[in-house]
């Protein structure tokens, strides 16, 4: 982890604002990056801490992740970072390559519920994270050191 | 020739059904259990049931030994990620897909999905052909 904030301060896309893209988006901002967040469902605005939005550091945006040119209108195709992380895989690998591919989005990030298919997003060369490989991966490390978790 | 053909809708049904008389292997994959019946009282016990996003059922389905795979299914990105998977999980030679929405055919061009046909686009197209005479004339009026 690096103490340089700076070094964060990127204009960001994220796709879902769910549990998920709701957190990110406020980590983000803290770090200093404008984040557009993007989702179908209006309501799901409502997980966003009300300060980012009024001090404009997240935008929410009403879009189809699934669309470019929904994307577009975000205007992704500027962005630094384009992260999905809506609660569905398939979504999420669409959007993902739409970013990479078609936008041009220099880092793209996806979230990947089902590690079963690691493999395929290797070959498709997408950064992808797992919840389930990060919850293991914490899970052990507390076994290994006696169940003493924080 | 062994083909898996996702989703047992009109076209799916119509595909494997012609691939039949051609004497050749199929394999449907439908997620609906009704729709997977109606298919087998049709055209034999030729149905997996699952979601074809799933790695065992695609692996149920024999897809490690498929030549061709096709998928049917009204969600473009559904249909993405099974080509997808059948392409880089279990090296299906050729992978085709129908295209709902004609703005995706761009990417399913650019990922090397064969052939991508969009039914509705140009069901839409076509109308809108056909209407045109009348649509001119109605902004030309009064």
């Amino acid at each position: 982890m690096t103490t340089n904030t700076a070094l964060l301060a990127k204009r960001v896309v994220i796709g879902g604002c769910g549990r998920t893209g709701s957190v990110l988006a406020d980590a983000l901002c803290e770090s200093g990056s404008m984040v557009q967040i993007l989702d179908l469902v209006p309501s799901a605005f409502d997980r966003l801490p009300p300060h980012l939005i009024r001090s404009g550091k997240a935008q929410p945006l009403l879009a189809d992740v699934t669309l470019a040119s929904s994307l577009r209108v975000a205007r992704t195709q500027d962005a630094d970072i384009f992260i999905s992380v809506t609660g569905s895989d398939s979504i999420n690998v669409t959007a993902a390559q739409i970013a990479l591919h078609i936008l041009r989005v220099p880092t793209v990030i996806c979230r990947m519920d089902d590690p079963v298919k690691r493999d395929m997003y290797e070959a498709l060369e997408l950064t992808a994270v797992s919840h389930a490989d990060l919850v293991r991966t914490l899970v052990v490390d507390i076994v290994r050191d006696g169940g003493q978790g924080r | 020739m062994y083909v898996i053909i996702v989703g047992a809708g009109r076209v799916g049904t119509e595909i494997a059904r012609k691939l039949l008389e051609h004497d050749q292997e199929i394999t449907v994959i439908e997620r609906d259990p009704a729709r997977c019946s109606a298919l087998e009282d049709d055209i034999g016990s030729v149905v997996v049931q699952g979601e074809a996003s799933e790695f065992n059922v695609l692996s149920r389905a024999g897809a490690a030994r498929a030549q061709v795979l096709i998928t049917t299914g009204r969600r473009d990105n559904q249909n993405l990620v099974v080509c997808q998977m059948a392409k880089h999980l279990f090296d299906v030679n050729s992978v085709m897909s129908i295209v709902n929405v004609s703005e995706h055919i761009e990417l399913f061009d650019r990922l090397g999905i064969e052939v991508s046909i969009d039914a509705s686009s140009m069901l839409v197209d076509a109308f809108m052909d056909s209407m045109e005479g009348l649509l001119t004339e109605e902004a030309g009026g009064p």
